[in-house]
């Protein structure tokens, strides 16, 4: 098959696979030592698969893709929180997986970092300054959160492209 | 395929992490001004300052509303008594009752600020 084909049909994969796990995350109940609101950003594993095993476009549309799943089951706010983290996110990790010297861990709490970044940015212009006041807090959680998601595209990035999805090109 | 060697973790790892813990380092160095006496509560909506409540002239409790949140003020503690928002952030973030903590209503836009007294430089309104 054409490789433009299989790139847009991977990014499709992985944009439902993307949606499937903000779902997942919307089920799981609030961690009550933390933050309200606080996840674990599970769907940055698809964000971090397309960003290394497709192209930094086919990234883009998987955040444009959740964005828009947001927007369905969140309303507004969370849509432009969502871009706006999402596209920060991914243009982060994007530049440090040019590096060979940076491991998965770090591009995944990079990644998770600059998310938790970009939300709070829409947050700020939503409302007023108040709002930094959760970023310590977001951060030192993005070290984790980031480390989890990179441990999961770690174990499943070998696989995936072994896999029939990414034979003929 | 690219990047199958890279590594689940390598040296310039430990330069991030570092990096992520001294921002929210300086993040917690700048806000915590922990003390609970003489607390002003600054309800903001659209980043101005709509309502500021000294919470040691509040007998019993009262309930300010803006943008349609409720914001219920005690005299020990402040917390967001019920929002029309879709997330129901800002009521699950229960009471606060320190220097420097907050609750958020993003939908909303509103938000709510416990300040030491001495600190509170903002225009009084309300």
């Amino acid at each position: 098959m054409k490789k433009n084909t299989m790139n847009i049909t991977r990014t499709a994969l992985l944009s439902a696979v993307a949606l499937v796990l903000s779902y997942i995350e919307m089920m799981l109940p609030d961690m009550p030592f933390v933050l309200p609101g606080m996840k674990l950003g599970l769907s940055n594993i698809a964000t971090m698969f397309a960003l290394s095993s497709v192209s930094l476009p086919s990234a883009l549309v998987v955040c444009l893709t959740k964005a828009i799943f947001a927007l369905l089951m969140r309303g507004f706010t969370a849509f432009l929180m969502s871009l706006c983290g999402g596209i920060l996110s991914t243009l982060a990790m994007y530049l440090l997986l040019k590096f060979n010297r940076v491991g998965y861990i770090g591009i995944g709490v990079m990644g998770a970092f600059c998310h938790n970044l970009g939300q709070i940015f829409v947050a700020y212009v939503y409302t007023d300054s108040t709002v930094f006041a959760y970023f310590g807090v977001l951060a030192l959680a993005s070290i984790v959160t980031g480390s989890v998601t990179a441990f999961a595209v770690y174990i499943l990035l070998p696989k995936v492209l072994k896999s029939e999805l990414y034979k003929s090109t | 395929m690219k990047n199958q060697k890279r590594k689940l973790f390598a040296a310039f790892d430990v330069v991030i992490i570092v990096m992520v813990i001294v921002a929210a380092a300086f993040a917690f160095l700048s806000q915590f001004n922990t003390s609970d006496s003489d607390l002003t509560c600054v309800i903001r909506a659209n980043g101005e300052v709509v309502h500021k409540v000294s919470l040691d002239n509040v007998s019993g409790s009262q309930i300010y509303t803006v943008h349609n949140v409720n914001v219920k003020i005690s005299h020990e503690c402040v917390s967001v008594s019920s929002s029309d928002c879709p997330d129901k952030l800002c009521e699950n973030t229960g009471e606060i009752s320190r220097g420097g903590q907050s609750i958020v209503c993003l939908p909303n836009k509103v938000s709510v600020t416990l300040v030491c007294e001495e600190n509170a430089v903002d225009a009084v309104v309300g």
